[in-house]
């Protein structure tokens, strides 16, 4: 296991959940960059390198959807672990996260979480799929 | 012989009994008539004769007293002249002295036997006599110087009631023609009159004999009277003499006719569509809704003989829809949605399709179909939809922070007391933030569905403007803004609701606030004019592009603009704001341009009937 600091995407446009999730993530002793919308954050993935990715599904202008989308595409992102944040009903419709990951394939290293969500458990999840990416790069 | 004449029609007994009553009552009269003129000619007869007596008794004693004595003379004369039986004249011990039949002279008189009359001195007595029949004989006492000295006899035979009758016979053609020839007219006309009765009572008898259920033969009569108006009616063949329908056919052919009509009328009534098709799928009966839906037409008169499938556009709409067709689901009860986007008509048809049964419940492969415009419905859901989804993202994000600030509270690793307290302020931000959102949510909701009533009230109109502006005023000088106040000096009151009209006021001059960066300057205008007050709030904030301005009075529109979404919004305050001045009556305009700025307008009428003061 590598010693380096694992660097995480957060994009999120609330603040205080951005807040909420810096706070928790730097605690687990990861480092933080915050995006505070879509577009700011593809910037951010194609200027630098991130271990892992946390982003809210409905954002205006990209959605974290559009971004999952995106970093499949790449090939240099398509390894990137990624959490989807969603504060949308489990009911499904089309542009329900599940449905869209659906048609993008299932692509492992990706999880849903539903808001409210419990930091820790965030925390958790974070640590399970940097451990996962770190093992298949 | 009775029983027959009973039989004999009513209307030949009248005319029998008339005739035999008209007979008799003539009859009756006639007789009268000659029973009178008997009586009178026999008065007549008996006056002449004591006339003549009293004459001959003169003239007897004229004789006696010149001595004549020839009394024979005068007795033959008497008999000769007036025709009598015999005259005498008798002396007063009885003997006659003169007869009419010599050979009586000097007998003695005797005195019939019978019934007396007397008049004065004259003396009649009826008798009859074996040859002569009845008659009678007179006597008078000649009198010569008052003392009878001596009778006169006559005797005549009493008039006979035949020959009275046979004297008036000259009459008698006169007097029987003429009665008879009345009553002849009247048995005429009696009978025209009675003839219309006769045929209908005819008809009654033949009903009356006729065996039952055999069919009756009424038909109508020609006599333009009542009666046989009436019995035409009532048999209702007006004129062409055509034989009445069993009234139970006819009975239950109206109620068919009636019953089908009525069947009719009611699926024609209803607003949903209706048709149903034999076993080939081919329309035999499709209702007026149907025929509106499709665009066919006013009556679904027009759909009869098309196949359904071309009416609704089955075979083009889709999997499900073409199930409704398939044969070997008949036997089932099947629903289907078709969207449709024809020329005249877009939307959602529900088509609901059931097999036909026959009365016995077996089905014929027939089918009903029934087919709702569920359009409306769909549309409803789909805005239902949208609110919710809209709803639960701005429900589910400040709990999302509430939740995550509270864990992070809870973990005793915290003991930053500084950190600590912003992640109190933090979920206290976010628990208001909610709380404002349910409220504008419900106030929302209340106010379209119409179950908010204006609590209109004469209004301080000033002190209305000054509460809105002193509760804005913290939030602009906080963010450096120049804040504007150009208010005229009087102001009408107005009858508002006061909190909804500043939850309003507030919340344009709340947005003018939040959206212009610092150091810009917002601007609060009232003017008055004889109808309206206007309000502007102006700001030289970051405008709203023309792509959002359309809408953002919509329910949760916040524009992706990013500068935007620094500002925390519900997306509801915009909509909130409309229809409160559309409640009043009102409305807004907004002028904007992107990064120049906005003016809101709103307009609030001052009319007279607005005046109605509702109890708070």
């Amino acid at each position: 296991m590598s010693e380096e600091v694992k660097h995480v995407l957060v994009a999120e446009d609330n603040m205080a959940t951005a807040t909420a999730i810096r706070y928790n993530l730097e605690k687990a002793g990861l480092k933080v960059t915050v995006a505070r919308c879509g577009e700011s954050a593809w910037k951010l993935l194609s200027e630098r390198d991130f271990d892992l990715v946390v982003s809210d599904f409905q954002m205006p202008g990209m959605t974290g959807g559009q971004l999952c989308e995106k970093m499949g595409q790449e090939p240099r992102l398509a390894g990137i672990p990624m959490i989807l944040l969603t504060a949308k009903a489990l009911e499904p419709d089309s542009t329900h996260p599940l449905q869209v990951l659906r048609s993008l394939g299932v692509v492992p290293l990706r999880r849903i979480m539903p808001k409210p969500f419990s930091p820790r458990e965030l925390v958790q999840t974070a640590r399970e799929l940097l451990e996962a990416g770190a093992a298949t790069s | 012989m009775l029983g027959k004449t009973f039989r004999l029609e009513l209307s030949r007994r009248v005319t029998a009994y008339y005739l035999v009553f008209g007979l008799a009552s003539v009859v009756w009269l006639m007789a009268g008539v000659v029973a009178v003129h008997d009586a009178m000619e026999d008065a007549r007869a008996e006056k002449e004769c004591l006339a003549r007596m009293r004459a001959a008794a003169s003239a007897v004693r004229s004789a006696a007293v010149r001595e004549d004595r020839d009394f024979q003379a005068l007795v033959d004369r008497f008999h000769s002249q007036w025709d009598s039986a015999y005259c005498a004249v008798a002396s007063d011990d009885g003997h006659f002295l003169a007869h009419s039949s010599i050979g009586q002279v000097g007998r003695r008189q005797r005195v019939p036997s019978g019934e007396t009359a007397t008049w004065d001195d004259v003396e009649r007595t009826r008798y009859v006599d074996g040859e002569s029949g009845v008659l009678r004989e007179y006597r008078v006492p000649v009198r010569i110087g008052g003392e009878a000295r001596g009778i006169f006899v006559m005797a005549v035979p009493e008039p006979d009631t035949w020959e009275t009758v046979l004297s008036l016979g000259s009459h008698a053609p006169a007097a029987i023609l003429f009665p008879m020839v009345i009553l002849a007219l009247g048995a005429v006309a009696l009978r025209r009159t009675v003839r219309p009765m006769a045929e209908v009572e005819r008809q009654l008898q033949l009903l009356a004999t006729a065996p039952s259920g055999a069919q009756a033969d009424l038909h109508p009569i020609k006599f333009p009277s009542p009666v046989g108006v009436g019995w035409n009616r009532l048999v209702q063949c007006p004129g062409n003499g055509s034989p009445r329908p069993d009234l139970e056919t006819r009975l239950n052919q109206a109620l068919e006719t009636f019953r089908e009509s009525k069947l009719e009328q009611v699926l024609n009534s209803l607003a949903d569509g209706i048709a149903v098709t034999d076993e080939n799928g081919v329309i035999t009966f499709a209702n007026n809704a149907l025929a509106g839906f499709l665009g066919m037409g006013m009556t679904g008169q027009t759909l009869s003989g098309k196949t359904i499938e071309q009416c609704l556009g089955l075979e083009a709409a889709g999997e499900r829809a073409a199930e409704l067709l398939a044969p070997a689901l008949r036997g089932r009860t099947l629903v289907a949605e078709i969207e449709r986007a024809g020329e005249t008509s877009e939307g959602v048809l529900r088509v609901a399709r059931s097999p036909l049964r026959s009365a016995e419940r077996k089905a014929n492969g027939g089918a009903v179909w029934i087919i709702r415009d569920v359009t409306q419905q769909k549309l409803a859901d789909r805005m239902r939809d949208q609110f919710v989804n809209a709803a639960t993202h701005e429900l589910r994000t400040p709990m999302t922070n509430i939740k995550a600030f509270a864990e992070m509270l809870a973990d005793s690793e915290v003991t930053d007391v500084e950190q600590q307290k912003m992640f109190c302020n933090t979920i206290n931000d976010e628990v208001t933030r909610l709380a404002r959102f349910v409220d504008d949510l419900l106030h929302l909701s209340r106010m379209e569905v119409g179950s908010t009533s204006l609590h209109q009230q004469l209004t301080d109109t000033e002190r209305l403007l000054g509460e809105v502006v002193n509760k804005v005023r913290p939030q602009l000088e906080q963010k450096g803004i120049a804040f504007e106040v150009d208010v005229p000096a009087r102001l009408p009151e107005l009858v508002v609701d006061k909190d909804k009209v500043t939850v309003a006021l507030v919340n344009l001059l709340g947005n003018a606030a939040k959206y212009t960066p610092e150091g810009g300057r917002v601007r609060f205008h009232v003017e008055v004019s004889d109808s309206a007050m206007r309000i502007d709030v102006e700001d030289t904030g970051i405008g709203i592009s023309a792509e959002d301005l359309p809408k953002v009075f919509e329910k949760f529109f916040r524009s992706s603009d990013p500068r935007v979404h620094e500002e925390t919004g519900s997306g509801l305050g915009l909509s909130l704001t409309n229809e409160i001045v559309r409640l009043h009556g009102g409305r807004i305009t907004i002028q904007s341009e992107l990064d120049k700025g906005s003016t809101f307008t709103v307009t609030l009428p001052l009319s007279v009937e607005k005046a109605k003061c509702s109890s708070a």
